[in-house]
């Protein structure tokens, strides 16, 4: 991630722009980890959604899934965690900054 | 890995995405930060646990060794534990600062156990009595519950800011 107050290169990203990889993205900038309950529910998701976009952006390396045994579950469940990865995350940055030209009616970076 | 970095999905179709299309898609991820903000709500018991284990590692220096080094270990393992409990709890991680407030709380805060510590160890040098040492025990428990309050409120503020500030 660029340090705060430099400028981020806008670059349009396919993969992270349909619609539900953006928020789960967006969701992650800020935070370490996320798991999947916080991420679906927030973004008022359904489980098979989810996963399918988490899927997407794991196989190219934009997040890490990491899954953790549950302390409140006596089955097999598990906690799935998903962050952000350092290429994901400057990917991001760069989507966005792109996003935020195209808004402001500069669309020389899509 | 896929090349993911240049083209622009709706190249695929010719067709530039509208200012107005990326206006809205940019306004969907401040209302997700401000709904995920809601969440990051500690409960009761997190920074109070935190408060008394920091009061406790610290003042344990007034007992003799063993004794002491054992609760400072113990104090050491305690706190990664009642923070990765939370996190499992909740399911997010609250130990990463969102942006530059919460990053200077956090290292007040390690600033303050340290300070304790150094205290500790200055008032064993200068041989004050033990019992003194509970002051700077004390005044590092109520530091890390007060700090860690406003962490909280610092963290929300921050991950509500949305897609416009970096962390």
């Amino acid at each position: 991630m660029a340090p705060q107050g430099m400028k981020v290169a806008p670059v349009f990203n396919p993969v992270i722009h349909s619609p539900v990889r953006l928020r789960v993205c967006a969701l992650m900038r800020k935070m370490p980890e996320l798991e999947f309950s916080v991420i679906r529910d927030t973004l008022e998701l359904t489980d098979a959604h989810l996963s399918k976009n988490l899927r997407v952006l794991s196989e190219v390396g934009l997040v890490t899934v990491r899954k953790e045994r549950s302390p409140s579950r006596t089955d097999s469940r598990r906690l799935t965690w998903v962050a952000l990865t350092d290429e994901g995350r400057s990917a991001l940055e760069a989507h966005l900054a792109a996003l935020a030209e195209i808004a402001e009616g500069n669309p020389g970076s899509a | 890995m896929a090349n993911h970095s240049v083209r622009p999905s709706h190249s695929e179709s010719h067709d530039p995405l509208a200012p107005a299309d990326a206006l809205n898609a940019l306004s969907d991820l401040d209302r997700d930060s401000a709904n995920l903000a809601e969440r990051v709500i500690t409960p009761w018991w997190y920074h109070a646990a935190l408060g008394a284990i920091v009061a406790l590692t610290v003042g344990a220096q007034a007992l003799p060794q063993p004794a002491a080094s054992t609760l400072v270990v113990l104090g050491i393992l305690a706190i990664p534990l009642v923070m990765h409990s939370y996190s499992r709890r909740h399911g997010l991680a609250t130990t990463q600062p969102a942006g530059p407030r919460s990053r200077r709380l956090l290292l007040i805060s390690v600033g303050v156990l340290v300070g304790a510590f150094i205290a500790v160890l200055a008032f064993k040098l200068i041989g004050i009595p033990e019992v003194w040492l509970l002051l700077p025990a004390s005044v590092a428990g109520m530091a890390t519950v007060a700090l860690g309050r406003r962490y909280d409120v610092a963290l929300r503020q921050e991950i509500a800011e949305g897609w416009r500030h970096r962390a």
